[in-house]
């Protein structure tokens, strides 16, 4: 008995004890590091250091890749990695010493203001919101919010956002300051999806319409003739989940026509009731009208 | 061989776990919502599954016979799917965090999938061979990934469907679930 005891007892002992040495042995490294080196990237998925995405550049730098390809991040960004790496920072020998962490990407964004034609196709292509401005109205760059990304300069269809030299002294992009409050998106534009799609769905269009909560209906094919076929979702470099979020939003514009229909229809009710009733009351009133006058006649006839 | 063979079908198909015993339908039900998810969950389960049988039998041959402790055969196997489960998701983490990040809360309740201690529990019920043991639950375990694989393709096509309101989401699920276990009767009788 004591023995069965024992033997139960130093089993389950031993199966602990199995447990300990794996987690010792096999512990959680490499990916938490990814994690921590994307925290640190400006999540502009830029793509100008020849990496698709933020994260593909985490992965390669925790492969060992140089840790100075990125320039919206500038030093701040460097140094932060240096830091959390212990790497030297970058191909050029520097020092931990040597980087000034109040120094700020080396480029902005400027638009020549008199050239703007004030279509606003910079301001949805910029990652950081920092292009203000409205529909038929010159834009302008907020220093303090670009990071120098150069995404909206191909943009621009009359060319006239130039790269300056970032002035002396201005603020930080806010971007770098703190923690990008935003999951990074992932999106780089790549249009890959959209050439994949069988029913010629705009995927990316819809993709980014439906994550800023626009709602609106486009003509040509949409959300409702996806067929959940998920060549969007394998052709993703990003890996984003695209189908699902556009069943979704098939499924939302599916109840919103449902909806209107039967509002439809219970106006059509609504009105042919009311017209009936209107002629039902116009001949009871008539009637009653006649009736009064027929009245009025044997009375003045009387006398 | 042949036997063998007939072992690894009846598992697989005939005697199908989750559509035919009804067991690991928790599972079955909560994973399957998008194939990817389905294909890891049912890499892991497959894996532990085959795992936690074959080491049960050894268990319960080596250690519990000998010793006289074959009625303390379910809190053994329970504790050699948890700690063979422990194992998986450490290693998987190690290795692979990309599946571990797909994987997520999935992999630790593969401890608690009734399939996994069922198939331990009956292989020694049916007084299998190691051999047998082994094929019997790689059948179960294919099988298992089978239908969750199926199951969770059928569920992206009822994304886009359009079902009456009432039957949305986990009704019409479970209709599906139903209409697949009467398909999978028809394996029935395949061989004795």
């Amino acid at each position: 008995m004591i023995l069965q005891a024992i033997i139960i007892g130093a089993f389950c002992a031993g199966l602990g004890w199995l447990l300990s040495l794996a987690a010792k042995r096999w512990s959680p490294g490499q990916n938490q590091l990814i994690a921590a080196i994307e925290s640190k990237l400006p999540q502009t998925q830029c793509g100008q250091c020849q990496y698709p995405g933020c994260h593909a550049y985490a992965v390669a730098v925790a492969e060992g890749e140089s840790i100075d390809l990125c320039p919206p991040g500038g030093e701040t960004t460097l140094g932060e990695l240096s830091r959390l790496l212990n790497r030297p920072a970058g191909a050029q020998d520097r020092t931990e010493a040597d980087i000034d962490l109040s120094k700020t990407p080396t480029q902005i964004a400027k638009i020549r203001e008199p050239e703007c034609v004030g279509c606003a196709v910079c301001i949805s292509v910029c990652p950081v919101d920092a292009i203000i401005g409205a529909q038929g109205f010159m834009h302008g760059v907020l220093q303090d919010q670009c990071t120098g990304c150069e995404l909206c300069v191909p943009a621009c269809p009359v060319d006239c956002i130039d790269m300056l030299e970032r002035p002396k002294g201005s603020f930080a992009p806010r971007a770098l300051r703190k923690q990008p409050s935003l999951e990074p998106l992932g999106c780089i534009r790549c249009d890959r999806c959209d050439q994949v799609c069988p029913r010629d769905i705009p995927v990316r269009e819809l993709w980014w319409s439906i994550r800023q909560g626009l709602d609106e209906e486009m003509p040509g094919p949409g959300a409702q003739d996806c067929i959940a076929c998920g060549l969007c979702d394998a052709s993703c470099p990003s890996g984003i989940s695209l189908a699902t979020p556009i069943l979704a939003q098939a499924a939302r514009d599916r109840e919103r026509k449902e909806l209107r229909e039967q509002a439809t229809r219970a106006a059509a009710l609504y009105d042919t009731t009311n017209l009936r009733r209107s002629q039902a009351t116009n001949t009871a009133e008539s009637r009653r009208r006649a009736r009064l006058q027929k009245r009025k006649k044997q009375q003045g006839g009387s006398p | 061989m042949g036997e063998l063979f007939s072992l690894l079908i009846g598992a697989l198909l005939i005697n199908n776990f989750v559509l035919v015993w009804f067991l690991g339908l928790c599972p079955f039900m909560g994973a399957s919502t998008r194939p990817d998810n389905a294909l890891a969950l049912g890499m892991a389960t497959c894996f532990v599954l085959v795992l936690s049988a074959v080491s049960s039998y050894l268990v319960y041959h080596l250690l519990l016979v000998p010793f006289g402790l074959s009625s303390f055969r379910i809190i053994a196997f329970i504790l050699v799917v948890a700690f063979l489960v422990q194992l998986t998701e450490l290693y998987v983490r190690h290795a692979h965090p990309l599946i571990h990040q797909t994987l997520g809360a999935y992999l630790p309740l593969v401890t608690s999938n009734c399939a996994v201690l069922g198939v331990a529990l009956i292989a020694l019920q049916e007084q299998l061979t190691f051999i047998e043991t082994f094929f019997y639950a790689l059948g179960a375990a294919l099988g298992f990934w089978l239908v969750l694989l199926l199951f969770a393709a059928i569920r992206r096509q009822l994304e886009g469907a359009e079902i009456p309101k009432r039957f949305q989401g986990v009704p019409i699920a479970l209709i599906t679930a139903g209409f697949m276990s009467l398909a999978f009767m028809g394996f029935a009788g395949f061989t004795q």
